[in-house]
């Protein structure tokens, strides 16, 4: 039993994949890193990896904050699986909540970028198929116009109001109460 | 394969962003002034649908810019973020202290610790206006003159989350020959209150025998020049329309004339928020 979980793993640590940025870096990364994203998981079902996955869409710098992300993520799932078939030990639990918590304060940290990067990230995550990240980060841009006039709105990310003065005029008579 | 065009601008907005605002160079700023609308169509549906789905906070949004509006009038976007909308319109009913059964009552004033008349409200499973029970005078913008011209009011028919109702103001004469109505918006919290209808001069003995409120969504569709708007009523009984948030609406009442055989349909409309007064249309029930 013992030699064959190794082999496993062994398996597992050798399934490596090649990532190759827009500007050509290469980063290696293992499979189960690399299947958070669904477009890499469909490429490497297809048996297409060999030679590296090209990914003209990504520069280094933003690939490098998906893998810094991907990697985090794969060993929560990896974890998870792990300790389900054990749910009912207290002790398990308790640690999986502790591993919870460590991964909403990543989260948190890795959210903590500039908006040029912030929206980067949201294309790169699109292009990769990431839910999680995608989720994540479209869900940062939504709190933070949360609440705002849109004045500010347009403001925060340089928005050129393109509306008549009558269709704006024409919405706020229609929808006074909701500006009150 | 080629980056898709958004990319390469989005590229160029980007730098624009980086840069300080105070000084960056004209171009600069006008690429910066393309970052938001670089993101593919997609991308900013899945921004968008993560907002908390706050009516009034998505009207404001549909003010920034065209895309914006567009997307959120876009059906398919809106079916997205109220996904439960289409699966129930029934978004609750009303119970009222009115001469109940002694156990009815007693039932009822426990749920509500009843104190006035005013209709009360009790939600639908997963009705867009929560899930609390309320009276409609806290729908109300103005609970205060509400509650006095509330008090006793009859629901008699809602459309789009506009409630028609039969007040009963206090101190007004004429006794049951007035009849007295306003509508009540139970989205925008707007309440109007109509003039009142000498109903003894419009219908006889018979009274009125059925109301509608129209919102303004279903005015499009109805053709204002027709003679014969109540088979259009009865045709907009089958059609589903999703609540419009709007302020304008047409009330209809129809009454018999047993004498003359005439069927009478009284209209009241407020469009572009000017009051209109009542409008009479009859027709004979036999032609």
């Amino acid at each position: 039993m013992a030699s064959a979980g190794s082999g496993d793993e062994k398996a597992a640590a050798a399934a490596m994949i090649t990532l190759i940025s827009s500007d050509n870096e290469k980063f290696e990364v293992t499979e189960a890193t690399a299947t958070l994203s669904q477009t890499i998981r469909h490429m490497i079902e297809d048996g297409c990896t060999d030679g590296g996955v090209p990914l003209p869409n990504v520069t280094s710098k933003i690939l490098a904050r998906v893998i810094e992300y991907c990697k985090k993520h794969a060993t929560a799932a990896a974890g998870e699986e792990g300790s389900s078939s054990s749910f009912s030990d207290a002790a398990f639990l308790e640690v999986d909540r502790a591993f919870l918590e460590e991964l909403e304060e990543f989260d948190d940290a890795f959210l903590e970028v500039d908006r040029a990067t912030l929206f980067d990230l949201i294309l790169a995550a699109n292009y990769l198929d990431i839910k999680g990240l995608l989720n994540l980060t479209c869900q940062k841009v939504a709190d933070s116009v949360k609440g705002k006039t849109p004045e500010q709105i347009r403001e925060m990310y340089n928005i050129v109001n393109d509306l008549t003065p009558e269709e704006e005029a024409e919405i706020r008579r229609e929808t006074q109460w909701a500006f009150e | 394969m080629p980056p898709p065009p958004w990319t390469s601008q989005f590229g160029r907005a980007a730098k624009g962003i980086l840069g300080s605002r105070g000084a960056t160079s004209g171009t600069d700023a006008a690429a910066a002034a393309h970052c938001v609308p670089a993101l593919p169509p997609d991308l900013l549906a899945e921004i968008l649908a993560r907002v908390p789905p706050d009516v009034s906070f998505l009207f404001r949004c549909a003010l920034v810019c065209k895309r914006w509006r567009r997307l959120l009038a876009d059906p398919a976007f809106l079916r997205r973020l109220f996904p439960d909308a289409g699966r129930s319109s029934l978004l609750g009913f009303f119970v009222q202290r009115k001469r109940p059964s002694v156990t009815a009552w007693r039932t009822v004033a426990n749920i509500f610790n009843f104190k006035s008349r005013v209709p009360a409200f009790v939600p639908a499973p997963g009705s867009a206006l929560g899930p609390r029970r309320r009276f409609l005078t806290s729908f109300v913008s103005s609970a205060a003159a509400a509650s006095f011209l509330l008090d006793n009011a009859e629901p008699l028919a809602e459309r789009g989350a506009l409630v028609l109702l039969r007040v009963f103001p206090r101190g007004a004469g004429g006794g049951h020959k007035m009849f007295s109505f306003c509508v009540c918006s139970l989205l925008t919290g707007k309440l109007d209150v109509l003039p009142p209808l000498d109903a003894a001069a419009c219908f006889d003995g018979e009274g009125v025998r059925g109301y509608a409120v129209l919102p303004s969504g279903d005015l499009a569709i109805r053709c204002s020049t027709s003679s014969r708007c109540w088979l259009r009523l009865q045709g907009l009984q089958g059609l589903r329309c999703p609540p419009i948030y709007s302020n304008l609406f047409q009330v209809l009442l129809i009454g018999v004339h047993c004498g003359s055989k005439q069927l009478g349909i009284h209209s009241f409309s407020i469009v572009a928020t000017a009051l209109q007064n009542w409008g009479t249309r009859s027709f004979n029930c036999l032609s």
